[in-house]
């Protein structure tokens, strides 16, 4: 989950992604997306880092690649993890099964 | 592109600034030293007339490898047209060319009024160039014309991504 910290503009407001996250789970490398997108590959990686900010028209391109709407993959808050909202589980949750599982 | 082999070349910011600010300094020095050479002609004689000529070449080479690589480990960004761009290479594109324009308008109206005032308020009291020191000032407005946005692009791009990885 990445922030958008400074881009072309300089003080861009911070919109954070899971692009990396979608890409990865679908096997892509960052070669592919850009092409399926139509942009170099250097600006996946880009937003990726949240290095930059897409424009409206490209992040609508990017939903509809992934087929999710614009607001799963772009967010002006943080990401809570995809392990936390599927299964309701929090980083507490995992460190103390590990505890757990270390004692046993 | 002049040197196709620079084509891989993907420095990191921190070289690519190290590059540009070294290639500034050089031509700095050898524009101070041609600006003083009448004053060093007559401390030391016209040898250094020679060691000014041996040491151009060598910078204006290095120089021109310098930049060809820079521009290479910014993708030739600064050379493509609009329609080979994306979006962010674009305001990429935009940002060098504007920023660019401000320092080198920036720079000439500096020098412009340093001319002015020298030339009406002081006459013969500041330094003005004469003779073949004018042709050097207009080399050195066109290297900085010619190089600008491929300096301040390779200044202010964030490091690239490894190609084709994950």
């Amino acid at each position: 989950m990445r922030k958008a910290k400074e881009s072309a503009g300089g003080n861009e407001p911070v919109i954070y992604n899971r692009l990396k996250v979608l890409r990865v789970e679908r096997g892509l490398s960052r070669q592919k997306l850009a092409g399926v997108l139509g942009i170099n590959y250097q600006t996946v990686g880009y937003i990726e880092r949240g290095d930059y900010n897409p424009s409206l028209e490209l992040a609508f391109r990017i939903s509809e690649f992934f087929g999710l709407p614009v607001e799963a993959i772009f967010s002006r808050e943080p990401f809570r993890p995809l392990s936390e909202e599927v299964y309701g589980r929090t980083g507490a949750d995992t460190s103390k099964r590990q505890a757990r599982q270390g004692a046993g | 592109m002049v040197f196709g082999g620079f084509e891989g070349v993907r420095w990191n910011r921190k070289r690519r600034r190290i590059l540009v600010a070294v290639d500034y300094l050089w031509v700095g020095t050898i524009s101070a030293f041609f600006m003083a050479a009448p004053t060093l002609e007559d401390l030391y004689g016209g040898w250094i007339w020679t060691l000014f000529l041996v040491a151009l070449v060598p910078v204006a080479l290095v120089n021109l490898l310098s930049f060809t690589a820079l521009k290479a480990s910014i993708q030739n960004l600064t050379d493509k047209k609009a329609t080979e761009l994306d979006e962010r290479q674009e305001s990429v594109w935009h940002r060098a060319h504007y920023l660019s324009y401000k320092i080198l308008g920036t720079t000439l109206l500096a020098g412009m009024g340093y001319g002015v005032i020298a030339f009406q308020l002081f006459p013969g009291q500041l330094w003005l160039p004469a003779g073949d020191q004018f042709f050097f000032l207009w080399a050195i407005l066109f290297f900085l014309f010619s190089t600008l946005p491929t300096a301040v692009a390779a200044w202010t791009e964030p490091d690239l991504e490894p190609e084709g990885g994950f």
